[in-house]
């Protein structure tokens, strides 16, 4: 057996030959489903994060089965000074406009289809007390922001929580604010709400129905309501931005 | 069996040819990707994606990404318009590792932009572009080798054992992530009574989301049969993929096969770049022998036939 001379060459294989194979086996045992080695190399996989993130489902375990979608509504200040409000907007269904009887969908056909889920999970996240505080809101007065925020904290002390979800609950109400005022540009907001949507498809063994039946078959939609935010615009740039995107997409 | 791997590694470069290939479909991927949403352009990274900030600014990507964040209005656009630049010049393979590199870049400086928008082809683009900028990428079908066959090489600055060492490893973690793609979620698959029943495919086609051609094709996609195909074949190409790839008959079965599912997916699930992506790297995957044979027959059918070059030529 030939046995190479060590050298810079020899040197500089072996090094990146290794750096190679940690990759390897880092990006193995981070891809596979958890699994006691994968869990017990855990704390040296975390580099992967966020660039080499593994997370190949490929609609599996259990593929997308129903329709997830996001709607807000605004609370407003009448003519004849009562507060009315509006009718709901599925942002979800303006967004759909992108991908329908398209061959190239547009990338911005699954923005609030992919905050559907952190959304959901972040509300879900908070204690009862807390999920109470944030419901029990007055769309004539809603909390500002930071009048929410100690609530929530008065409600469970628990400041990792409630930060996480006031950052994706302000987001929303942000998107909330721009989409409703791209709805109704002339109406002066005291409050907006979001609501996410779930409706399971049609069931495999209802496949053969007529649309009426198919239609009959799916489960019941299943709401959960958010309470009222202040209303919270994004810049002129970034309300004439959703605008447009309204109007050519609604 | 260690001075034969260190002359694997160091002596030559493989898969020059797939890897020109893999160059010009994720360039090209890039380039039609942001020309394709342009209208769009605001509300998906721009301006219009604002809302974000405070997602956004609690993820751990590193500040220089932060280009598409911090301009707007014309500013915003002229950055988006060089990405698509770079993503042609990545494509066509003109300074291919410096193009390659500010693909990347651009690419992902605009993807950090909307936490909201990233899907599982933009986590593989990001990894195998940056695999791309170790390899040489651009030793054929480029720009860069019609201009290095009129002036002639020039003397590279590292040895050859240096970037060929740097361009098989990084040609080898490609081929382990793509393998993993499919194992991984195979893996997945397989725990699920879902899959195992035959029925999994049928589900995201009821969806909106994921099946922009539902209400035309219904009766494709209430035929059990037809589902039931689909289901098994994906369980089976992405599980016994690394195995498939060792001969080179299944090989060939098996990249065919996971083309057809990756197109089949595209087109009927609403999720062509995803399958462009996967597709792209599956190509490095074909021999350099096969990539030669196939342009050489190319190359004879023009030259058969004049008129088929004329109207090239037009």
């Amino acid at each position: 057996m030939r046995v190479p001379k060590v050298s810079l060459r020899l040197l500089f294989v072996g090094a990146a030959s290794l750096v190679a194979l940690v990759q390897l086996a880092a990006v193995t045992l981070a891809a596979l489903p958890p699994n006691r080695y994968s869990e017990a190399v855990d704390p040296h996989t975390t580099y992967l994060n966020p660039y080499f993130t593994q997370n190949w489902r490929l609609f599996a375990p259990n593929p997308v089965a129903e329709d997830r979608s996001v709607l807000f509504q605004g609370s407003y200040v009448a003519a004849d000074g009562t507060t009315k409000q509006t009718t709901w907007l599925n942002w979800t269904d303006v967004e759909l406009d992108l991908i329908h009887h398209r061959l190239v969908g547009g990338r911005a056909g699954y923005v609030t289809n992919k905050l559907y889920s952190p959304l959901g999970v972040r509300l879900n996240s908070l204690r009862p007390a807390q999920r109470g505080v944030s419901l029990a809101t007055d769309d004539t007065k809603p909390p500002s922001w930071l009048q929410l925020q100690k609530k929530l904290l008065k409600a469970n002390d628990t400041p990792g929580l409630v930060t996480l979800y006031l950052r994706y609950e302000r987001a929303t109400a942000r998107l909330a604010t721009d989409a409703l005022e791209a709805r109704w540009p002339n109406r002066h907001f005291t409050a907006v709400r979001y609501e996410l949507l779930r409706q399971g498809v049609v069931p495999y063994a209802s496949r053969h129905g007529s649309a009426k039946e198919r239609a009959a078959s799916r489960p019941a939609p299943r709401r959960v309501l958010s309470g009222w935010r202040l209303p919270t615009p994004g810049d002129a740039d970034e309300r004439r931005a959703i605008a447009d995107f309204y109007r050519r997409h609604r | 069996m260690i001075a034969r791997a260190l002359d694997w590694l160091t002596l030559g470069k493989h898969s020059t040819y797939g890897l020109a290939v893999t160059r010009m479909i994720l360039g090209f991927i890039v380039a039609s990707q942001l020309a394709v949403n342009w209208s769009d352009r605001s509300y998906t990274w721009g301006d219009g994606a604002g809302w974000t900030e405070t997602v956004r600014n609690s993820k751990s990507w590193p500040a220089f990404l932060g280009l598409f964040k911090q301009v707007s209005g014309p500013a915003f656009d002229v950055a988006y318009l060089v990405t698509i630049v770079f993503g042609i010049l990545m494509m066509i393979g003109l300074y291919t590792r410096a193009s390659t590199f500010m693909t990347l870049f651009l690419w992902m400086s605009l993807y950090v932009a909307n936490p909201f928008v990233g899907s599982g082809g933009d986590a593989v683009l990001r990894m195998v572009m940056l695999y791309m900028c170790f390899v040489d990428a651009g030793q054929h079908w480029s720009v860069d080798s019609r201009l290095r066959g009129r002036r002639g090489a020039i003397k590279p600055l590292m040895p050859v054992w240096f970037s060929a060492t740097l361009h098989n490893l990084a040609t080898i973690l490609i081929i382990h992530q793509v393998v993993m793609v499919y194992v991984a979620s195979a893996f997945w698959k397989v725990q699920s009574p879902v899959w195992k029943g035959g029925t999994a495919v049928y589900y995201p086609l009821q969806t909106l989301a994921y099946s922009p051609w539902h209400d035309w094709l219904h009766p494709v996609y209430a035929t059990g049969p037809i589902i039931a195909g689909a289901t098994y074949t994906a369980i089976v190409v992405q599980l016994f993929f690394p195995v498939l790839l060792i001969y080179r008959p299944t090989r060939v079965v098996a990249l065919i096969m996971i083309t057809g599912m990756h197109l089949g997916i595209g087109i009927f699930m609403g999720i062509l770049y995803f399958s462009l992506v996967m597709i792209a790297v599956d190509m490095i995957l074909v021999s350099d022998k096969s990539w030669i044979r196939a342009f050489e027959w190319v190359n004879s059918r023009r030259k058969a036939n004049p008129v088929d070059e004329e109207s090239l030529r037009i």
